[in-house]
């Protein structure tokens, strides 16, 4: 017999609660208002300074939201699979094992919710394991099937050749394909800190 | 710690790594708390990696033991959650002469300068409790083991050479970079700009750290970033 899925507001508040409690102390800012089912209609009402922040309860989120703050944007933090599809722009950031990442974002029913979001191309900016669970599969712990948006597979680097993974430090970019993502960033050094790394098969249109 | 963390992480973009206190522990009102939830704090709160010391010796001990991971220490708990990359661990060894390799079970080296009564060989016994407890691994071995049950960077200190100013264990820290494939931060000794550029010269190490003699202005750090450049060392000068 089929069970009922677990409703989905009730593991958005788990969520929601071990997020607040930690920051409620040091935080800036009054968290957004709005929440709970109103947030369908938030749409047409956000304006142009508001970051959709996905935090799925697993990963360093602190360093993003600073970020996105220090560059003067809001943030909304996604509560339900509805405040992904009401978006105007989503962020996706991700420290974390692709595993683990993917059971919470399907036992919440936020994975169809992105699915139905890039498909709908709506902005969207996914950072490190946001952007490799958008694949087809990843071999961390297993492999282990993704959100099957971008045709391809996340592979570990190859250490059998004295290669030291995971690749954390400091590196210089060589940017092969102009892109905004990138701007300011060129002649500086970034920080790496990955094991894997995203593969995606070329389909004919692309 | 929390606080500071938080306060941290919103002026400072270079990654931050917190070490300290990362086990299973029960507050004064008898809450449980799992090595993961403390973690899991600590993530929140701003840091981009965590440092387990001691848990991570315990639990190499044991795996080295039984072979068996048995999936439920610290450090394999976290990495699962987080990655392998989010979890460093910290290694205290004090180096112990001997005067052939077959006195010990654990992997020795030839070190470059004799030990007090002419031994030839050294291995590097695994400490807890900040130095203060020896205990039957050596760093060597620990390395290998932490690497498996999925550490994702090895902070290698020396008791023997911190503080002292004299430069980098270059016999330790050879010994274990050559052993693992993940990444170690050599660490203890660093006195003059030259000792970093040795310790990359002559080792696998990824990366050398120091700490009293930047906080004490005695080396600048950007005199090591330009030395490093002059011995053709990649090193982020902005």
């Amino acid at each position: 017999m089929l069970q009922p899925p677990p409703p989905p507001q009730g593991a958005m508040a788990t969520g929601a609660a071990n997020h607040a409690v930690p920051c409620s102390a040091g935080r800036p800012k009054k968290r957004n208002q709005r929440r709970g089912p109103a947030s369908l209609s938030v749409r047409a009402s956000s304006d142009a300074n508001t970051v959709t922040l996905l935090d799925y309860g697993a990963g360093n989120v602190r360093s993003v939201r600073n970020a996105i703050r220090h560059l003067g944007f809001n943030i909304r933090d996604v509560r339900s699979p509805e405040d992904i599809l009401a978006a105007d722009r989503l962020v996706f950031p991700g420290v974390g094992a692709f595993g683990s990442a993917m059971d919470v974002l399907t036992r919440t029913g936020m994975a169809d919710a992105l699915r139905e979001y890039i498909r709908r191309d709506r902005p969207f900016l996914g950072i490190c394991l946001g952007l490799q669970l958008l694949f087809d599969s990843s071999e961390e712990n297993g492999p282990v099937s993704g959100l099957g948006v971008i045709p391809g597979v996340v592979r570990r680097f190859d250490s059998s050749e004295g290669l030291i993974v995971p690749h954390i430090g400091w590196n210089a970019l060589q940017i092969t394909k102009d892109t905004q993502l990138l701007q300011g960033a060129d002649g500086h050094h970034v920080y790496f800190v990955h094991s894997y790394h995203a593969l995606p098969v070329r389909s004919k249109s692309t | 710690m929390l606080e500071v963390l938080r306060c941290a992480s919103e002026k400072v973009f270079v990654p931050l790594t917190v070490g300290g206190g990362i086990r299973d522990f029960t507050d004064a009102s008898g809450r449980y708390y799992s090595s993961l939830e403390v973690a899991s704090e600590y993530f929140r709160s701003g840091a981009d990696k965590i440092s387990i010391g001691s848990d991570a010796v315990f639990a190499a001990e044991a795996y080295l033991q039984t072979g068996v991971k048995t999936g439920k220490s610290s450090l394999e708990q976290i990495s699962r959650v987080y990655g392998n990359q989010a979890v460093v661990v910290s290694i205290d060894p004090r180096r112990v002469y001997v005067k052939s390799p077959d006195e010990v079970q654990f992997k020795t080296v030839k070190v470059s300068s004799k030990g007090p009564l002419g031994e030839d060989y050294a291995w590097y016994q695994c400490t807890v409790s900040g130095g203060r407890d020896s205990r039957p691994i050596g760093a060597y071995e620990l390395a290998k083991a932490v690497e498996e049950l999925g550490a994702g960077e090895i902070l290698l200190n020396c008791i023997d050479c911190d503080g002292q100013g004299c430069g980098f264990d270059i016999d330790l820290i050879k010994m274990v970079s050559d052993a693992v494939t993940i990444p170690v931060i050599a660490s203890s000794g660093a006195g003059a700009v030259e000792h970093f550029s040795e310790v990359f010269e002559k080792t696998n190490a990824s990366a050398a750290l120091a700490a009293g003699i930047f906080h004490r202005k005695e080396v600048p750090i950007l005199a090591v970033k330009e030395h490093l450049v002059d011995a053709g060392v990649e090193v982020r000068m902005q």
